[in-house]
């Protein structure tokens, strides 16, 4: 066969049917096509009796289509064999030698049944049977599944057959099975019916498959498949005229009707298994992901696709997008599927491209995070998930706005900053202060405590002060009640020393009698005294402005005099006389 | 002063207990270890290995809370999110998580609004813990008491009146931080607010499983009991509906 395949122009093939009858002749027919042979090697053939062969036979073909002239050349090596013995027989390979080029045909399997036709006719010429004799038995339909216990999603192929003993020489208004719960797609659908012999329990039916198709089941539970129902047009012969010599010998045909269907197939589908990863969609088969980057480098604002592509096996042809999740700033746009999946085998196998344009909107170095796929193995009953390798992406500085035709503007391109998602914050990590649990400092004894103590201490605080105050206010009082005679008694001396004619002596008595009593007036002690302050404290304490500037004029003029020269003996009299007045005014204002 | 004393009650405490060397600390800091290893159930142990040992602390509760979100308890989230927010009322992470949390609840209840100025009060008063306030209360009434002080045994007419003044105004500060700490203790310590725990919780119109069905609230729904009898609490929503729930459908924030 490969080497069939390696020259594509010439080609080397058998045809024989799959199933005879034992006594049954049948033809093994060898072709060689577009082939100049050289010389045919035949098979052995050992289990079947040669009747005739092999007879060659040479076909020329010339064929115009729309103009183009096609010429063909086959040549066909003809047997005429009978079955014997009933069972599986195989016969050889066959070779022709072509250009120096051996062809070979693939080894046949014949299945010789116990015959119940003729053994003088094939079946291929049938013996019409008369229009009240067709059974059901005779000519059927069925719709054949490939699995009748899937998961959903697990692809499976259904077939219909059409299977007869009469000929059957067409079909009308037939209506094909609709699946209801299925995703279905035709994966073969003859223009000509093409008569195949099988085997069913022993009786040999020409069968015609008029259409395969392969299923992908979309919902669980016992899925039923709606019958499906032909016409089937049928030649049997004309018994009504037999009375003509002439039919006889023309045998005349009457078309007969029938209608079969094929019965209701009913599918378990059973429901995929729980505990699907989050990132499972219905995917059901066997598969490998890739993804690739069209660029490894572009500048801001231009487009780049990436592509996400998902191979192998099974409900390939359903599959969803896999979530792709690009960095923020990142202006993704909806993905172009590429589907080269086909049916083979019962199954969709091939690839699904996803190519997603993006448009990075800022420059740096970018990491797609890696496509996350998840499938439901059906070999293996579990789930995998299986993912793509990060890919990195450079996105340089755009040149400029001006390719986009816009100028630049400062400020334009600013905006707000998207909130991308909503999580709660982090914990806390600082070791806290722990506390005793429902203990408040509030209301506690330790709160009370305080508050007792800064009363108590308060209440020290106070007795204390007081007591300081009363002792300080009661050497006021001593001084102030002796102040009056204190100054007296200074005055006295300070007449005393002015007779003496001691005048420095005088001026200072006088000074002192003055000083003296303000201070032990005002509680002063001698170091505090200074004029200001004293006429600070008088007037706090509401005395006579003219009393307080002339009591201290008088001191003035007393600590001048001292150092001045002799201003004369009527002079320090009149000071005297003034500084007791002022004494005796003060002495009633202070009062 | 307070520290101290806790930590002398500390080292009793762990002396006395049996795991010594399970101190808060160092279970603090493995449970952050694995709620950021994302083992969130092994996390939550040691936080409530914590929690069992007869301390808190706002972030502890505010780590559970936490830790019961993402195991996506949103009740329990919510709980304890309550309770780290009575201990630390203006604190802005507790608030915006518990906001998230809620969201995740099912009910969704409309509070009543009230008065703003009533309000204020309450927010004024959650600036800080009861604790703070007893603190600033002390320091301040220690303050009006000084000024006090100036204000008798001070010379000097004019020095006398501007602390007098001084000492009144403060003295006000102090009665008012005083007020504040024991209304936000008495807030931390409200016994009267619960969370629904069970997913589906029947309010009835009667504390029997008979009674007519008022409404249906969810886990994660904030209740205040206003009064109990036998196994029913009567509650009251934010929005003001009332009805009977079965005790053991909610919890107790404090």
């Amino acid at each position: 066969m490969s080497l069939v395949q390696a020259n594509a122009q010439g080609q080397f093939t058998v045809e024989a049917p799959n199933v005879v009858a034992a006594g049954e002749r049948f033809r093994l027919v060898f072709t060689a096509t577009d082939l100049e042979p050289e010389s045919f090697n035949p098979p052995e053939i050992e289990s079947f009796m040669v009747l005739a062969g092999p007879t060659t036979s040479t076909m020329n073909r010339l064929e115009y289509i729309n103009g183009r002239r096609t010429q063909s050349r086959s040549v066909s090596y003809t047997y005429i064999l009978e079955a014997g013995n009933t069972g599986k027989f195989t016969i050889g390979e066959a070779s022709v030698l072509s250009d120096n080029v051996t062809y070979r045909t693939q080894p046949v399997t014949i299945e010789v049944i116990p015959g119940t036709s003729s053994p003088a006719g094939t079946v291929r010429e049938q013996e019409p049977v008369s229009a009240t004799g067709i059974s059901d038995q005779d000519v059927f339909l069925r719709l054949d599944v490939s699995k009748r216990r899937v998961v959903k999603g697990e692809p499976l192929t259904a077939t219909l057959k059409l299977y007869t003993r009469v000929n059957v020489s067409g079909a009308e208004d037939i209506r094909f099975p609709t699946f209801n719960g299925f995703w279905s797609q035709e994966v073969y659908a003859p223009q000509q019916i093409d008569w195949q012999r099988e085997n069913v329990n022993g009786e040999i039916y020409q069968v015609a498959t008029l259409r395969r198709y392969v299923l992908l089941p979309q919902q669980s539970g016992q899925v039923k498949i709606d019958p499906s129902e032909i016409v089937c047009v049928i030649q049997v012969r004309d018994t009504r005229r037999g009375q003509s010599l002439l039919d006889d010998f023309f045998d005349s045909y009457q078309t007969v009707r029938k209608r079969v269907t094929a019965p209701a197939v009913t599918v378990n589908v059973s429901e995929l298994p729980a505990g699907a990863p989050g990132t499972f969609k219905g995917a059901v088969g066997n598969f490998s992901i890739s993804a690739d980057i069209a660029a490894d480098s572009v500048k801001a604002h231009d487009a780049v696709s990436v592509y996400v592509t998902v191979t192998g096996e099974g409900n390939i042809n359903l599959l969803e997008a896999p979530l792709m999740t690009f960095p923020p700033d990142f202006e993704v746009y909806d993905a172009k599927v590429t589907d080269n999946s086909r049916s083979t085998g019962g199954t969709f196998s091939g690839s699904k491209t996803f190519e997603y344009p993006v448009i990075p909107r800022s420059h740096g170095d970018f990491t797609i995070d890696p496509v996350e796929f998840s499938y439901y193995d059906i070999q293996n009953k579990r789930y995998r998930t299986i993912r793509t390798q990060p890919l990195k992406l450079k996105v340089a500085r755009s040149t400029d706005v001006a390719a986009s035709g816009v100028p630049y503007t400062p400020g334009t391109h600013r905006r707000a900053v998207e909130s991308l998602g909503k999580d709660i914050r982090y914990i806390r990590t600082a070791v806290p202060s722990w506390r005793m649990k429902g203990k408040y400092l509030t209301g506690s004894y330790l709160y009370f405590v305080i508050l007792a103590l800064i009363f108590a201490v308060t209440g020290l605080v106070y007795v204390v002060m007081n007591k300081r105050r009363e002792h300080m206010n009661d050497t006021i009082r001593v001084r102030n009640s002796k102040a009056n005679k204190i100054a007296r008694t200074r005055l006295k001396a300070a007449g005393m020393l002015l007779k003496q004619q001691l005048f420095e002596a005088y001026y200072e008595e006088l000074h002192r009698a003055l000083w003296g009593y303000i201070a032990d007036k005002l509680g002063l002690s001698q170091a505090d005294c200074s004029r200001d302050r004293i006429s600070d404290m008088l007037r706090d304490r509401n005395i006579d402005k003219e009393l307080i500037q002339n009591y201290s004029d008088i001191i003035e003029s007393c600590e001048y005099a001292r150092y001045a020269p002799d201003p004369g003996q009527l002079e320090k009299e009149r000071i005297f006389e003034a500084a007791v007045k002022a004494i005796s005014k003060m002495e009633q204002a202070l009062k | 002063m307070k520290k101290v004393l806790f930590l002398i009650i500390f080292c009793l405490v762990s002396f006395l207990t049996a795991e010594a060397r399970e101190t808060p600390d160092s279970l603090w800091n493995e449970a952050n270890a694995y709620y950021a290893r994302e083992q969130y159930q092994d996390a939550l142990d040691h936080y409530m290995k914590i929690e069992n040992s007869g301390v808190e602390s706002a972030d502890l509760y505010y780590n559970i809370g936490n830790t019961y979100f993402k195991m996506r308890y949103m009740a329990y989230a919510v709980l304890y999110y309550e309770k780290a927010l009575r201990l630390a009322p203006n604190d802005p992470d507790i608030a915006y998580n518990l906001g998230i949390a809620r969201e995740q609840c099912i009910d969704r209840i409309e509070p009543v609004p009230t008065f703003f100025v009533a309000d204020w009060i309450r927010k004024s008063h959650q600036i800080m813990s009861s604790d703070m306030w007893a603190i600033v209360s002390v320091g301040v009434i220690l303050l009006a008491i000084l000024f006090f002080l100036i204000f008798l045994f001070a010379r000097g007419v004019r020095f006398r009146k501007a602390a007098f003044i001084l000492s009144v105004i403060i003295f006000l500060f102090a009665v008012m931080t005083t007020v504040f700490a024991w209304q936000s203790r008495k807030q931390a310590t409200r016994k009267d607010i619960a969370i629904v725990l069970a997913a589906v919780s029947p309010v009835k119109a009667a504390p029997d499983t008979q009674g007519k069905d008022l409404l249906v609230i969810h886990e994660g729904t904030r209740v205040r009991v206003l009064e109990q009898m036998g196994t029913w609490a009567r509650i009251e929503l934010e929005d003001g509906r009332q009805g009977w729930v079965a005790l053991n459908e909610i919890v107790f924030v404090y």
